[in-house]
C-alpha cells in the first residue's frame, strides 16, 4: 500500500473558535463551495461527531463527481479528523489542527493522507495536484467568511440575533466560543437529510 | 439620547449604483442603502444568522446571504426563506449638501 500525504499550513488573524465554526458549519458548504460541493446529506451529528454523505466535483477533472462517506471526529480541543471513503473507493484521513497564539491569530494545519492500494497507486501523481487545488480553492472561498465573522463577533454579534441594539455594546473583548454542533433552525435544509439519531 | 449622524455616501453615488454598502466605523455596523421607487431605504446588512454578507436583488427587492442563502425582504426587513422571526435593523437617513447619512440614537 502506498501512502500519499500532503500538508498545508496557513496563518489567519481570527480566533480558534471562528476556525472551528468554519470547519463545522455544514450548511455553508453547498452555498459558498457550490462549485466543489454538489450535495450533502447529514446522517448523524453530535458535539464531536458528524457523519454525512457528500457529493463533490473532482478538482482538475471537473467532469468527474464522487459521492463519499465523510466522518468528522473532533478528537480534542485543537484537532479534528475527517475519515473519507470516496472516489474509486480510496480511503483517506484528513487531520486538521488549529492553534491560537497570539489571541485572535491561528495557525491552521491540514494534512491529507490517502491510502492507495493495488492499481490505485498509479493515481498518486495525479492526486497530488488535485489535493493542492482542492485545498487552495476551499481555503480562499472560506477566508472572507472567517475574517468577517471574527470582526462581527468582536463587535458583539450574537448568532441568530445580530449586532447589539446599543452602540456602546458593539464591542466584545472577551473570549470567543464555538459550541458544537453548530446551532441551526429546525427547518434547516440540512435536517432534511438526517437519517440517524 | 439625541440622534447621531453617520455619513454613508453621496446621493449621486447612490443614484448611479442604486445600492451602496459601507462598514461605518463609528456606528459599528455595515449598512446597505438602496434606492427604491425614489426612496432611500437603509438597513443593517449583517445577516443575523452568523454575520454573513448580502447580495442585493433590487428586482426581487431582496437581500440574499452569500453564506447560507437566507433571504430578507428589503422593505420589511423580514426573513422570507425560512421560519426565522428576526428582522434586519432599519436606519433612518437624512441628506445634507448631497451627503446621505444614517441616523441612530443607540
Amino acid at each position: 500500500m502506498k501512502l500519499l500525504q500532503r500538508e498545508f499550513v496557513r496563518q489567519v488573524p481570527v480566533s480558534e473558535a471562528v476556525g472551528w465554526w468554519n470547519q463545522w458549519d455544514h450548511e455553508h458548504t453547498l452555498v459558498v463551495h457550490g462549485e466543489s460541493w454538489l450535495d450533502g446529506h447529514l446522517l448523524y451529528e453530535d458535539e464531536r461527531t458528524c457523519i454525512a454523505f457528500v457529493t463533490i466535483r473532482v478538482p482538475i477533472f471537473s467532469f468527474l463527481t464522487s459521492t463519499a462517506t465523510n466522518v468528522n471526529l473532533k478528537y480534542d480541543a485543537h484537532t479534528m479528523y475527517t475519515i473519507n471513503l470516496g472516489l474509486f473507493g480510496i480511503p483517506s484521513i484528513t487531520k486538521i489542527t488549529i492553534h491560537e497564539d497570539p489571541p485572535d491569530h491561528i495557525t491552521h494545519h491540514t494534512t491529507y493522507t490517502f491510502f492507495l492500494r493495488g492499481w490505485r497507486r498509479l493515481l498518486a501523481p495525479l492526486m497530488s495536484p488535485m489535493i493542492a487545488r482542492w485545498n487552495e480553492r476551499v481555503w480562499q472561498e472560506d477566508l472572507p467568511l472567517k475574517l468577517r465573522r471574527q470582526k462581527m463577533l468582536r463587535h458583539g454579534f450574537r448568532d441568530f440575533v445580530g449586532l447589539p441594539e446599543k452602540l456602546a455594546d458593539r464591542r466584545h473583548d472577551g473570549p470567543i466560543e464555538c459550541r458544537l454542533p453548530i446551532k441551526r433552525l429546525p427547518d434547516s435544509p440540512i435536517e432534511t437529510g438526517r437519517l440517524l439519531g | 439620547m439625541a440622534l447621531q449622524r453617520f455619513p454613508l455616501c453621496r446621493r449621486d453615488e447612490l443614484e448611479r449604483s442604486r445600492v451602496v454598502t459601507r462598514w461605518l466605523n463609528d456606528l459599528r455596523d455595515e449598512v446597505t442603502a438602496v434606492l427604491l421607487d425614489g426612496r432611500i431605504l437603509a438597513r443593517s446588512s449583517v445577516c443575523p444568522r452568523f454575520a454573513g454578507e448580502f447580495t442585493v436583488d433590487l428586482a426581487a427587492r431582496r437581500f440574499r446571504c452569500k453564506w447560507h442563502a437566507w433571504e430578507f425582504d428589503i422593505e420589511s426587513g423580514r426573513c422570507v426563506s425560512n421560519g426565522f422571526k428576526g428582522c434586519l435593523r432599519r436606519y433612518e437617513t437624512d441628506e445634507q449638501d448631497g451627503m446621505i447619512a444614517v441616523l441612530y440614537d443607540g
